[in-house]
């Protein structure tokens, strides 16, 4: 059963795997280069961030890591998708369209098996693709991590690249896709439904990292260095009066133009407005919310993924051709 | 046929033992129905083939010979009725699995494969494969091992397909309509080499097509399926010895009619023609009657024509 799977699916695990290869190719090359130029041009990891020296070594590696980022940018939608739409959906699909279900399920092993071999081999597969190809991504950020730059796994441009969201995606577009390819008994309908899910899972959860729990809340009532640590994540800031009411940045220059003027850099301006009863309140979540919040999103993504599936292996498990 | 022959059994799919078969029936349906999406394909059907025998399974377009094939290759469930296979339930478990080998309509095959890596499938598949026999029929019809299964001619694909279901060493070979879609020469050798197979395995086969022409060498049971029920269940022989065209003048067909059973009556002005199951002995008494051998083809045909009329044996017959 194992070389049955192997010999239909080998195309695309060793699409897959090259592809993978290529990518951490190219990462180890960026990455290496990085770790150079920081080890050599890194400041004082205390450097004021507005001199020179600072400034020239985050804009080079801001550089550096731009390009490789941009593609790794792509990675949250495409990857599941076509691992969904190539690992997943031809899975049943293409025997029901081919008629080979016939065939197969009348050999001397039990259709039960047969699929059980299949998806959990093809699924574990799945998974330790996710995984390599956050671990290949937490190796390169890492070499960027060098002090006084930092990168910030929580942002939304890296939480969907490390730990374990890529291996959650992943699984669950490649079950995604096998639950289609039983619905659909045809292998492009099947492709390009699972493409359209993917998409539609892709857009509509990126701005939802920030819903996965209460955001901690600080009130600032006094100048003071920004109070939300630079690793965690971003909700939203505004302003509030005495009474509590909320204010955007616009309300509040609005109301405070009469009284403090309109310069609203200057340290003078906001020590009118404090001493006018408003108050800034930034919303976050911490850093040490992160695991939260990767399994929560596996667990999104996961969950109505294995119920479908289990509804589709239930289906072909059926009695019926 | 039968005493000594074995039933393959497996333990839990890897052990393999044998053991003296218990009955010689092959296959056997009771009250067998299926219903789709509430249309009968299949109603009632009962019948018992006992083992050895190349069965024909004949009937219309839409008569159910597909539906009937599909629940004994355990495919499908019945909706009621069961049907065993040398008296063991078919279905999704692997012994029954193994013990019935089903080659489809369009003869599946995975395209992408060659056809060494075909007998490999059956190889993984199947713990009783007798590689050596599938080689050596692949080697005596000239398929080249290496070709992908997609590049070789329908005839050779066909070959294959049966080469994969009888390397399986089943007790039972379900095909459906083999012989659809190939060319004159194709369906003689594939029927030849059938033959062949079955003369060296013991094989029971049952096969369907709604051309009888083409089944009249090779089988020696015929089952006619029309409208979803058995018309038809019997030896050819014996069918073909009980089974008489008689033909005389049309004013005295009444007096013989009324005396056998008659399937197909077509009256002239002067002769009447009258298929009519009667013993090979049954005196006509009148000299002005006639009576002749009919061919297969016109016996089923004339039974398909009067669907409410069967010839089936006595229940429980089996022999032995």
């Amino acid at each position: 059963m194992l070389w049955l799977t192997w010999r239909q699916h080998r195309m695309q695990v060793l699409l897959t795997t090259a592809l993978l290869a290529v990518l951490g190719a190219v990462l180890l090359i960026s990455g290496l280069g990085v770790a150079g130029f920081a080890a050599q041009n890194a400041p004082a990891t205390d450097c004021v961030a507005d001199t020179p020296a600072c400034a020239t070594y985050s804009v080079e590696m801001n550089e550096r890591m731009r390009l490789v980022g941009e593609v790794l940018g792509w990675l949250p939608l495409l990857a599941p998708a076509m691992i969904g739409a190539f690992w997943g959906a031809p899975l049943l699909a293409r025997e029901f369209e081919h008629g080979t279900h016939q065939l197969t399920w009348t050999q001397s092993v039990t259709r039960r098996r047969w699929l059980m071999v299949k998806i959990v081999g093809l699924g574990a597969a799945v998974t330790l693709g996710g995984l390599v190809l956050s671990g290949m991504v937490n190796l390169w950020l890492a070499a960027f991590d060098v002090p006084p730059y930092g990168v910030d796994y929580f942002s939304s441009r890296w939480f969907r690249l490390v730990g374990i969201i890529p291996a959650a995606w992943w699984l669950s577009a490649f079950v995604l896709g096998v639950a289609t390819g039983v619905l659909f008994r045809r292998t492009l309908p099947a492709m390009a439904v699972t493409l359209a899910v993917c998409a539609s899972a892709f857009f509509g959860l990126l701005k939802a990292p920030p819903l996965y729990a209460e955001p901690e809340r600080v009130v600032q009532a006094e100048v003071m260095d920004d109070p939300v640590p630079d690793d965690s994540l971003y909700v939203s800031d505004y302003w509030i009066n005495r009474n509590g009411v909320k204010f955007t940045s616009q309300e509040r220059a609005l109301a405070l133009a009469g009284s403090c003027g309109t310069d609203e850099t200057t340290k003078k301006y906001a020590k009118c407005s404090f001493s006018l009863g408003y108050r800034q309140v930034a919303e976050f979540h911490p850093v040490s919310r992160f695991w939260q919040f990767q399994w929560t999103e596996a667990g999104i993504l996961l969950i109505p993924a294995l119920a479908l599936g289990g509804v589709a292996v239930r289906r072909a498990l059926r009695p019926r051709i | 046929m039968t005493a000594d022959r074995t039933v393959r059994m497996f333990d839990g799919g890897s052990g393999e033992l044998t053991a003296p078969a218990q009955s010689p029936t092959a296959l056997e349906a009771v009250r067998l129905a299926k219903r789709y999406r509430g249309t009968w394909a299949l109603r009632d059907c009962t019948l018992s083939v006992p083992a050895g025998r190349v069965i024909a399974l004949v009937g219309p377009n839409g008569a159910g010979k597909s539906t009937f094939l599909h629940l004994v290759a355990g495919l499908i469930t019945p909706t009621r009725g069961s049907v065993r296979v040398f008296g063991e339930p078919v279905g999704q478990r692997a012994q029954a699995l193994a013990r019935v080998a089903f080659l489809a309509q369009d003869k599946p095959l995975y395209d992408g494969f060659t056809v060494a890596e075909m007998l490999r499938f059956g190889h993984h598949l199947n713990p009783g494969w007798d590689d050596a026999l599938a080689r050596q029929r692949l080697a005596e019809l000239d398929i080249p091992l290496n070709r992908k299964v997609g590049k070789l001619s329908g005839g050779q694909q066909a070959q294959v397909a049966l080469t994969i279901a009888v390397a399986k060493r089943p007790d039972l070979l379900v095909m459906d309509e083999p012989l659809a879609n190939l060319d004159p020469v194709a369906r003689h050798d594939v029927m030849r080499s059938l033959m062949v197979a079955v003369a060296e395995t013991q094989l029971t086969v049952v096969l369907s097509s709604h051309v009888v022409s083409d089944l009249t060498n090779a089988c020696d049971w015929l089952v006619v399926l029309n409208r979803g029920q058995v018309q038809i269940s019997g030896e050819v022989d014996e069918l073909l010895a009980t089974h008489r065209m008689l033909s005389g003048p049309s004013e005295l067909a009444d007096g013989v009619a009324a005396r056998m059973q008659v399937i197909s009556d077509s009256r002239g002005e002067r002769q009447a023609d009258l298929l009519a199951r009667t013993g090979p002995g049954t005196p006509l008494h009148d000299p002005r009657w006639t009576a002749s051998g009919v061919s297969l083809e016109e016996l089923v045909l004339a039974y398909l024509r009067r669907p409410d009329t069967t010839s089936l044996p006595r229940p429980a017959l089996t022999i032995s």
